[in-house]
């Protein structure tokens, strides 16, 4: 009996180590679907719409404070909210040669938090 | 979550199989499942608890994942003994009817210093009157002497043994023990008798007290201090 549970609260384990890939591709995914959108509106020289859509980016992000925080390492959580303020203040600044390197930083550290989570021999070894 | 859940599986065989093949002699008392769970877990609990900025799940995924494989294992093992051999070894005998096995000894890198200490630790100090010498699994040395050697026993002298039984700790540091004053069949008026029967008030008197299945009683009264 006791096998069947620890054997049944693996594959628990295991399910919702899948659940939880699933849920974070999705979250960065959504987040990287809105900085696109900055980047257009951007690039197009519409500074207000582009901030406009990266607080939204924003707010996507720190509604999943609660997941972030018991999912991720803190210091990732802490550079990636670094990396979306700098971006903000780029485009607050209107700095169109600043701006894309801060949303390659941001766009950077939203992948690795992805990556970190995916099954790979990288990632695992 | 999956890395982690797949590095503590991966960290678990990797320890599970170096520890196998350091053999038993590193162990000393658990067995080699045990000791690689021990190992981990005190080390698993320790990282977010010094570190915050490690989420606890880092810290509980692995300690339940470990939790898992040890269960699973153990439960395994109870059922295969091809399993069992591959996962604690075999006893090995590193002393048969009075000649040591170098095999043996070199197989489990046994010095014979250290067999020899095992020996005198075990009363026997000339391994010809040992008949046989046992490393079990978990790294201890259990020792059987020849009948010759072994101590005299009361029913090798045809004397009658009085078997008492189990004594069962009923006062333990001043506390009643209700549940084995019961098991024995006795009750808090027949421990008050007792304990009138020695001069002392109450139970808090006394410092040990147990009853075997012959109602013999041994007490010992706590110091004065």
């Amino acid at each position: 009996m006791k096998e069947w549970i620890a054997l049944a609260l693996l594959l628990l384990l295991a399910v919702g180590a899948i659940v939880n890939i699933a849920y974070l591709d999705r979250l960065i995914g959504d987040i990287e679907a809105v900085l696109r959108e900055t980047d257009e509106l951007a690039r197009d020289g519409s500074y207000e719409e582009a901030l406009d859509s990266l607080d939204r980016a924003i707010r996507h992000w720190l509604d999943a404070n609660a997941y972030t925080h018991i999912f991720i390492r803190h210091p990732e959580i802490d550079s990636t909210s670094d990396a979306f303020y700098e971006l903000h203040q780029a485009l607050a600044e209107q700095n169109a040669e600043g701006y894309p390197s801060a949303l390659e930083k941001l766009c950077y550290h939203l992948h690795s938090i992805d990556e970190m989570e995916h099954v790979r021999p990288g990632s695992v070894l | 979550m999956a890395i982690v859940l797949i590095r503590t599986i991966i960290i678990y065989a990797a320890l599970l199989l170096t520890m196998r093949l350091l053999g038993k002699r590193q162990l000393g008392e658990v067995e080699l499942s045990e000791f690689v769970v021990a190992a981990l877990i005190a080390d698993l609990a320790a990282h977010p608890l010094q570190d915050i900025g490690i989420p606890l799940m880092n810290g509980l995924v692995p300690i339940l994942t470990l939790f898992c494989c040890e269960v699973l294992i153990a439960g395994l093992s109870l059922k295969s003994i091809r399993l069992r051999g591959l996962l604690f070894g075999k006893p090995s005998i590193l002393i048969a009817r009075g000649t040591i096995d170098q095999r043996e000894m070199k197989k489990n890198r046994f010095t014979l210093d250290e067999l020899m200490q095992e020996l005198r630790a075990q009363g026997a100090l000339d391994p010809s009157k040992v008949e046989y010498a046992i490393l079990e699994t978990d790294g201890r040395l259990n020792v059987i002497l020849y009948p010759a050697e072994s101590p005299v026993t009361a029913s090798m002298l045809r004397l009658p043994a009085p078997d008492g039984g189990y004594p069962l700790t009923v006062v333990s540091d001043g506390r009643v023990l209700s549940d084995n004053l019961r098991r024995c069949g006795r009750d808090e008026r027949w421990l008050q008798k007792e304990l009138d029967k020695r001069k002392l008030r109450s139970p808090t008197e006394v410092y040990l007290m147990t009853v075997n299945e012959a109602g013999q009683v041994y007490l010992a009264g706590k110091e004065r201090t």
